[in-house]
């Protein structure tokens, strides 16, 4: 309700100033308009001044839709100008041409006119207000009866005022209808329609999904290739050695010996990888136990010191869980390969609201870079998944600094 | 025999140098990449060259590539290739390069300690040895032929033994028949299939596959 008088009230002020600059725009954009046909056949003088109407015109247009989204707080994204496709000289001409063809450019003027249509009866009825308030100082205290603005009466001295206070309601009345017609106007004609919000959330989930996507397949890949590079020449490796002991059984016993203890202990060394492994995938910890656990175990792994500071106590979903540990887990992970730093700080805590934050930080070289598909990329896009965002700043000299932030049910 | 070793995986380079120097051959280079191959074969005149199909930086197909390359330069230089899977693709690549003195295998096959020095040894001599799993995804992919119809059991087991590179001792050895009745097979299947009967050792293993390829 306040927000909305409010919002009234700073209506009348823009329908004054546009009452009082309007006229001056559209009969510029007339002369531009006029003197571009008229002097067309004039060494084509007058298609400079097309040329000056076609930029004007979405000048316009743009200037009153973000005039009234920001009045009524519409979500208007800023709409972009139509642009031609060619790359010939043609080009120029031809985004001046689209302006002027642009049905939204036309509706943008005609809200305009519009307004400064209705801006010019509030300026006047401001106008009048202010000389009724002259009339009901002077009134009051003159001689004999004085003209009411506006009429053909002469109230009587005692009644001055009074007639001069109702006066002045009516036309402060006559503004507000205005201000009221303004928000129904530019309502009707400038707000996001329904069509509007729901491709834009199309927009965004289709943007979510594929995030997700991409996300997910770039761990398949991360996992192929641990898998890969980890596990497998393992396995060879211990056939290879238990094949040669298998020959030499019989014929150098020691060496074969040998050999099989050898085996043995690489079927150990495997077992812990795959451990790792899996824990990379699916940590145990997290799931049992929850954030503060699991993010604590991370740091007692981590090759560099790392400070904890978690105040998130409660258990939240299973995929906030998962896409906060494993944002920590690759950034300390990173840093510790590319950074050089000394030591990293890790806080995490809920944020009145509804949000789980977390600031990384590192006292390393900086210089880190969002790369299509490399790490950070891969952590930003797992948040994204989740519906949260990641922020990086690392100039180059360091710190480094990764802020995340997920959305979580209050 | 001497023997070039270009394969990534630390662990399995050390595997294989032990393996084969423990059968009396020499080891002349062991690359981790393709990056000095080249040179490497130039200078160091291998009998036989080991190469791992997914090396750096890409880790898709260099060893693919880099065999087809040194094959170019010298027709004749024996190269065992092995995979990690079995990419049939890079199997018909690889034959389709080539004429004698091929391997490819994997890397699983490794394990088998004497299987693989045999397969070293009859490569290295100019013949060519498929891995069975490589042979049979290229017959299953042309059992929908009419032709693979007319043969009989015996004499399918026989064509993939033949595919694989094996003598026909050998072949006799792993069906458990006497040499007169794999050859009597052989020749059954190259009419059946309307092959060159004159085709002989490894070049009648592409044969086969060229063959395959060609009617499929």
């Amino acid at each position: 309700m306040k927000k909305r008088l409010a919002q009234d009230a700073l209506a009348a002020g823009h329908l004054a100033a546009l009452g009082l600059i309007g006229p001056v725009v559209l009969t510029l954009l007339g002369v531009f308009l006029g003197f571009g046909v008229g002097f067309l056949l004039v060494l084509g003088v007058g298609l400079l001044f097309l040329a000056l109407f076609a930029v004007s015109l979405p000048g316009i247009a743009r200037f009153e839709e973000l005039r009234v989204g920001g009045l009524y707080d519409f979500d208007l994204t800023p709409r972009a100008l139509r642009r031609s496709p060619r790359t010939d000289w043609l080009r120029v001409p031809h985004t001046l041409w689209l302006q002027i063809t642009d049905g939204r450019n036309w509706l943008g003027l005609l809200h305009f006119l519009i307004i400064t249509c209705l801006g010019g009866v509030a300026l006047w009825l401001l106008g009048a207000v202010a000389s009724y308030l002259v009339y009901i100082i002077r009134g009051s205290f003159a001689a004999e009866p004085l003209m009411l603005p506006n009429s053909t009466l002469f109230p009587p001295t005692w009644a001055a005022a009074l007639i001069g206070i109702g006066a002045m309601l009516l036309c402060l009345a006559g503004v507000w209808g205005l201000t009221r017609a303004h928000r129904g106007i530019s309502t009707a004609m400038l707000a996001p329609s329904r069509i509007d919000e729901l491709e834009r959330t199309v927009a965004t989930e289709t943007r979510r999904r594929d995030d997700a996507v991409s996300a997910a397949s770039i761990e398949r890949t991360r996992i192929e290739r641990d898998l890969h590079d980890g596990v497998q020449p393992r396995l060879v490796s211990i056939g290879m050695t238990l094949g040669l002991a298998r020959t030499k059984v019989e014929s150098d016993p020691q060496a074969a010996i040998g050999l099989i203890d050898e085996a043995h202990t690489s079927t150990k060394a495997a077992m812990t990888e795959l451990r790792q492994l899996a824990r990379g995938f699916h940590p145990a910890v997290l799931e049992d136990r929850g954030l503060d656990a699991a993010l604590s175990a991370l740091a007692a792994r981590s090759p560099i010191p790392v400070t904890l500071d978690v105040r998130a106590p409660r258990r939240y979903s299973a995929q906030i869980e998962s896409a906060m540990y494993f944002a920590v887990a690759e950034s300390i992970t990173n840093i510790a390969k590319h950074s050089g730093a000394t030591q990293c700080r890790v806080t995490v805590l809920e944020r009145p609201g509804g949000m789980l934050w977390a600031r990384i930080e590192d006292d390393g070289h900086g210089g880190a870079r969002r790369v299509a598909g490399g790490g950070i990329d891969g952590i930003s896009g797992r948040i994204a998944a989740a519906g949260g965002v990641l922020t990086l700043s690392s100039p180059v000299g360091g710190p480094t600094t990764i802020d995340v932030s997920l959305p979580c049910q209050p | 025999m001497r023997i070039l070793i270009c394969e990534d995986s630390g662990l399995i380079r050390d595997g294989l140098i032990r393996i084969l120097e423990d059968s009396q051959h020499t080891v002349v280079a062991a690359l981790a990449d393709t990056h000095r191959l080249d040179d490497a074969v130039v200078e160091d005149a291998p009998d036989l060259v080991i190469l791992d199909v997914r090396l750096p930086p890409t880790f898709t197909d260099e060893g693919i590539r880099a065999a087809i390359r040194l094959r170019a330069r010298d027709p004749r230089l024996p190269i065992l290739v092995l995979s990690q899977y079995v990419e049939e693709r890079y199997a018909t690549d690889l034959i389709a390069s080539s004429s004698g003195g091929l391997g490819y295998l994997l890397k699983d096959r490794v394990t088998d300690v004497a299987d693989f020095l045999e397969s070293a040894a009859t490569v290295a001599a100019g013949g060519t040895v498929l891995d069975p799993e490589v042979v049979s995804q290229l017959l299953t992919r042309r059992r929908q032929d009419s032709r693979f119809d007319r043969l009989t059991d015996r004499e399918r087991e026989t064509l993939a033994l033949m595919a694989q590179g094996r003598s026909n001792q050998a072949i006799a050895r792993a069906l458990h028949i006497s040499e007169g009745s794999v050859e009597k097979h052989i020749s059954a299947v190259f009419t059946k299939l309307d092959l060159d009967q004159d085709a002989a050792g490894n070049r009648r293993v592409l044969a086969v596959l060229a063959h395959l390829d060609a009617t499929s």
